[in-house]
This record gives C-alpha cells, structure tokens and sequence, in this order.
C-alpha cells in the first residue's frame, strides 16, 4: 500500500532536490506514476469541490463566549514558574542531601584514618588458632581478624 | 505593573486568538464534520491557551501547539462519537428499534450532506488529519510533523494512504450510494 508513497511526496515537493534530481526520471517513467498523479489531482478537486461555510462571521462572537466562559469557570493564567518553582525546590532538597551523605562519609573516613594511624604504631602478636592461615595479600598492619581463614 | 501585565495579556490573547481563529475552526470543521462542534472545540482550545499564556511562545509556532490541543480534543470527541455508534447499532440489532439514534447522531447525519464532509468522515482519523492540513493549508510536511507530533516519514506515509484511501471510495462510489 506505501510503496508509491515516495510519488506523493514527490508531487508535493517533499523531496529534497539531491534526490529528486536523481529519481525524478526514473518515477516520471514509471508505469503507475500518471495514474497516481492524476488520482491525486481528483482527489484534491473533490476536496474542495463544495463552498466551506463562513467562520469569520462568528469570529466576535466566539470571542465573546471564550471571555465569558473564562469569568464563568474561573480560569485563571497559570505562573511562568508554576513547574520551575518546584523543580528547583527539588533541586535544593537533592544537593542538601547529598552534601550530608558526603560530610558523613568524609568525616568517618576521616576519623578511620585517624585510627588506622594510631593502630598501625602498635605492634600486636597473636597465634593463629589451629588449622587457620593468613589469607590477605594487603598490607599486614590493616590486616583485621576477619581475613583469617580455615586451611583447607 | 500587575494591571499592565495583566492587559499585555490580554492584548496577547487576543491577538494569537485573531491570528488562528480562522485557521483553527476551518481545520477542526473539517476533522469533525460539524460547525458548532468545531467552535466547541475553538473555544476550548483557546481557553487551554489562556491558562498557559505565560508558558508559551506568543510567535507564528503557536499556531502548531494550538492545532495540537484542537486536534486532541477532536479526538476525544470521535472516540465519543465511536462508542456511541457502536451501542446505537447493538440497540438496532437487540430491540429492533430503528428509532433510537441520540441527537448527536441526527445532528452528524444533518452536517454530512455535504459529500466531501461525508467523504472526509469515512476516512480513520490519523488519516482525515493529516489530509485535511495538507489539501486545504498547503503546510508542509514538517510542519504537519510539528502539529501533530508525528516524524515526516510518517506524515508522508499517512498523506499517501489517505489519498488512496479516499480515491478508492470515490472509484467504489461509496459517496453516491
């Protein structure tokens, strides 16, 4: 059904130049063209074969009725900002936030170091319990009792 | 400055309401098929621009964000106009009455002495629209494109389905019988 749709857009002049340079032989050529071509020609006569009423003569009139009906239903003209107001609101709720998830993490990072650092100056001996070995390959000073495993 | 923000406005409104006017109701009249319908949907379009006079553009582009609301309205108002179809000839086949049209259904039949109207009526809707900006205003492609928030392949693809689809009803004499 859409396979001459190119012809209609080419009678329209839908079709950029560089292409219907190129094509505009070989479809004026094809053998469906001329009928398609005049099929759209009926078409467009019938279309507007009949006199449309007149809409200007109501046009103060309609007017008119559009005032009254936006006193009646108490229209009202909506802000510039109505939907920018709470965007930005959410905006600000988002950045507060996230500043508090970051100064929580930063401060306990922070205060972790701290503790590594006093950690790392004591020295610590301890037996591995039977059967268990070490099994981390950071560094031994932040080795923590978790990282112990049992030999397999 | 409230007052004088208030009738720059106005001044606005009315100017986009002059400036479309003419071009909204010629469209809509012939999507539906009825004058008083088409000023129906004018003014409630208008009404919709009014709400939003601050949000939206006051240039030319208007006049495409204007045929969009017009043509959803429209829509709204075929879907209407389907349903109660539908259970007016679930009536005829059930009770066998013939009389049970509604007013609205009169009303149509009233309007769609006109063959072209009655022509453009039998065509889908998606179809009537994009014809109906084409044939009659001349808007291009893209502009359809822009009206209805549709790609200009598909405009292209419906323009040539409503033209065959029109043609052949004309060939089949549908319109006659």
């Amino acid at each position: 059904m859409d396979k001459h749709s190119h012809f209609s857009a080419f009678l329209d002049g839908e079709i950029p130049e560089r292409y219907s340079q190129k094509y505009q032989e070989l479809w004026r050529n094809h053998p469906d063209f001329h009928g398609f071509k005049k099929m759209k020609e009926e078409v467009s006569i019938f279309l507007t074969s009949e006199p449309e009423p007149d809409f200007d003569r109501k046009r103060d009139q309609v007017f008119e009725k559009i005032q009254q009906q936006i006193k009646q239903r108490n229209i009202k003209i909506r802000s510039k900002t109505w939907i920018s107001r709470p965007v930005k609101l959410a905006w600000a709720a988002a950045a507060v936030f996230f500043a508090l998830i970051g100064g929580l993490f930063l401060g306990r990072t922070w205060v972790s170091m701290e503790v590594a650092q006093q950690k790392s100056e004591e020295v610590i001996t301890f037996q591995l319990p039977e059967g268990f070995e070490l099994s981390s390959a950071g560094n031994p000073e932040f080795i923590q009792l978790s990282s112990f495993r049992r030999r397999p | 400055m409230v007052f004088d923000k208030m009738k720059n406005l106005q001044n606005i409104f009315r100017r986009v309401f002059e400036e479309n006017y003419t071009l909204l109701m010629k469209v809509v009249y012939r999507i539906t098929g009825r004058e008083d319908l088409a000023e129906e949907i004018v003014q409630e379009t208008m009404i919709k621009f009014y709400e939003r006079i601050e949000q939206l553009p006051h240039d030319e582009t208007i006049r495409y964000w204007l045929l969009r609301v017009a043509r959803n309205l429209a829509l709204n108002y075929e879907k209407r106009r389907q349903r109660e179809n539908a259970i007016n000839r679930k009536l005829i086949q059930d009770e066998n009455t013939f009389d049970s049209e509604t007013a609205d259904t009169k009303l149509i039949k009233k309007f769609e002495k006109s063959l072209v109207q009655k022509a453009l009526m039998d065509l889908p809707f998606n179809l009537r629209v994009v014809l109906v900006l084409k044939e009659y205003f001349k808007f291009s492609y893209e502009e359809i494109g822009q009206a209805l928030g549709i790609t200009e392949n598909n405009v292209k693809v419906r323009i040539h389905r409503a033209r065959l689809a029109l043609a052949s009803r004309l060939k089949q004499g549908v319109l006659n019988g």
